[in-house]
């Protein structure tokens, strides 16, 4: 046994502990990463396709039903498409794309079955982010589901905007009027007045405020891109 | 040397004697009850069952491996950076953990999020390594490790239980409070999913635990 407690002995075998620990560590972490991609693809996915009710894929031919399906879209808040065709919509970060002045974003929408536009969005809650995808009917003004996520919203809380119960609310609610004015609101746990008002959370509405802003930011940016897209599709049908 | 190992092979591998190392921690000195470590992070992850479930599996695992790793490390340790060489044997081991459930059970690992890496940071693995695998053999070392990964499991998994039954009125995520009782006008106490009230719950198990055990009865 060499004597432990030399200057040399101690340089040598944190040397050592430090390439056999990194080096075991980047190997398991290369031969992972195929798998977490695909959970990552595929949670996408299902959110994409919780939003309008479709349930029928799973983890196997997700990507090929969802190319089925959807059609996608790029295309920035003035209305020009810059992208479209498989994965460009779906590739797009919106979490990176919202640090980006509002202008200069990238803005990504799914096209389902040709009848339902589905567009994400990224915010802030009480504790982390926020995320969730909205889908409109084909008149881009009624809300035809919801999904949204959390990071770490308290659970039994904040994190129920994660719910059903929650999302359901917002089914068939219009999020603009006649004019196309953003009128939705999510306001505090039984508020809720008129038709374009939805009910919160009660003893979350810092995770409501939340949510109420995220779709504020994000919704109407898409409102243009959405009347190119749909008057695309139009032009398509009648050549 | 001879008289050693016939000893030990009469001894068993689950002797009275090992099976000590693996029970102590379970009751005797289990190490949030008795010892008051790991609190934080059984404040943080027992709101349901689900991932206090996989926090437990995955603290014994870490600890039992880390125990392992450093009692077969323990003679070619510079006493110097013994620390940092426990801490790289800790993180290591979460990271891979982490990565594993990435993989392989992406929904609970989302979950658990930010407290699977703060396994390195839990007092109960460090300190073991610290007072029993730096001086003991492997396979001692190693049965300490998943008897106090079991004892901090065996309370995280009470609390959680108890916090999802009053908080959120089911367990493992099903309904079990009948909805005429909601209709009487039962409802879930809200307090329970806030982490102060794992704290209340921790206090009384250990109350319950002190008067149900003598031997834990403070003399002085």
């Amino acid at each position: 046994m060499p004597n432990t407690n030399s200057t040399t002995y101690t340089i040598l075998y944190s040397l050592g502990m430090a390439f056999i620990v990194g080096s075991t560590l980047a190997i398991v972490s290369m031969a992972l990463k195929p798998y977490q991609e695909k959970n990552i693809k595929f949670e996408k996915i299902s959110y994409i396709f919780r939003t309008v009710g479709f349930t029928d894929f799973n983890k196997q031919n997700a990507e090929q039903v969802f190319q089925e399906k959807v059609r996608e879209f790029v295309g920035k808040h003035d209305g020009t498409i810059v992208e479209e065709g498989p994965w460009s919509a779906f590739k797009i970060d919106v979490g990176q794309e919202r640090k980006k002045r509002p202008e200069d974003r990238l803005l990504p929408v799914f096209v389902y079955e040709n009848s339902k536009y589905i567009v994400p969005c990224y915010g802030v809650g009480l504790w982390g982010p926020i995320w969730g995808y909205v889908a409109f009917e084909d008149d881009l003004t009624t809300i035809a589901g919801v999904v949204f996520d959390h990071k770490s919203e308290t659970p039994g809380l904040g994190a129920k905007i994660a719910e059903p119960e929650f999302q359901a609310k917002f089914v068939g609610r219009k999020a603009f009027d006649e004019s196309g004015r953003y009128v939705l609101r999510v306001v505090k746990a039984g508020r809720a007045k008129s038709d374009n008002e939805i009910d919160g959370i009660s003893g979350a509405t810092l995770t409501t405020n939340g949510v109420d802003e995220m779709l504020r930011e994000w919704l109407p940016l898409y409102r243009p891109l959405l009347e190119k897209i749909k008057e695309e599709k139009i032009k398509k049908v009648q050549a | 040397m001879s008289k050693t190992t016939v000893k030990q092979k009469k001894e068993g591998l689950f002797s009275r004697k090992y099976l000590r190392y693996l029970l102590d921690p379970i009751n005797d000195i289990n190490p949030i009850t008795v010892q008051v470590l790991g609190i934080c992070s059984a404040l943080a992850v027992t709101v349901k069952l689900e991932p206090a479930v996989v926090m437990a599996i995955a603290v014994t695992a870490v600890t039992a491996f880390s125990n392992l790793t450093i009692s077969l490390l323990r003679n070619t340790i510079p006493h110097r950076i013994r620390m940092i060489v426990q801490l790289v044997v800790i993180s290591s081991l979460v990271i891979l953990v982490d990565q594993i459930l990435k993989a392989f059970a992406y929904d609970v690992s989302k979950q658990l999020s930010v407290f699977v890496g703060l396994i390195i940071t839990n007092c109960i693995i460090m300190g073991r390594l610290e007072a029993f695998a730096m001086g003991n053999k492997p396979w001692p070392s190693l049965l300490d490790g998943i008897g106090n990964g079991l004892g901090y499991g065996a309370v995280l998994i009470i609390v959680a239980f108890l916090r999802e039954l009053f908080g959120s009125g089911t367990v493992f995520d099903i309904p079990v409070i009948p909805q005429a009782l909601y209709e009487l006008g039962y409802v879930n106490n809200g307090l329970m999913l806030l982490p102060p009230a794992a704290l209340i719950t921790v206090g009384v198990i250990i109350w319950i635990h002190r008067w149900l055990n003598p031997k834990l009865i403070d003399v002085s």
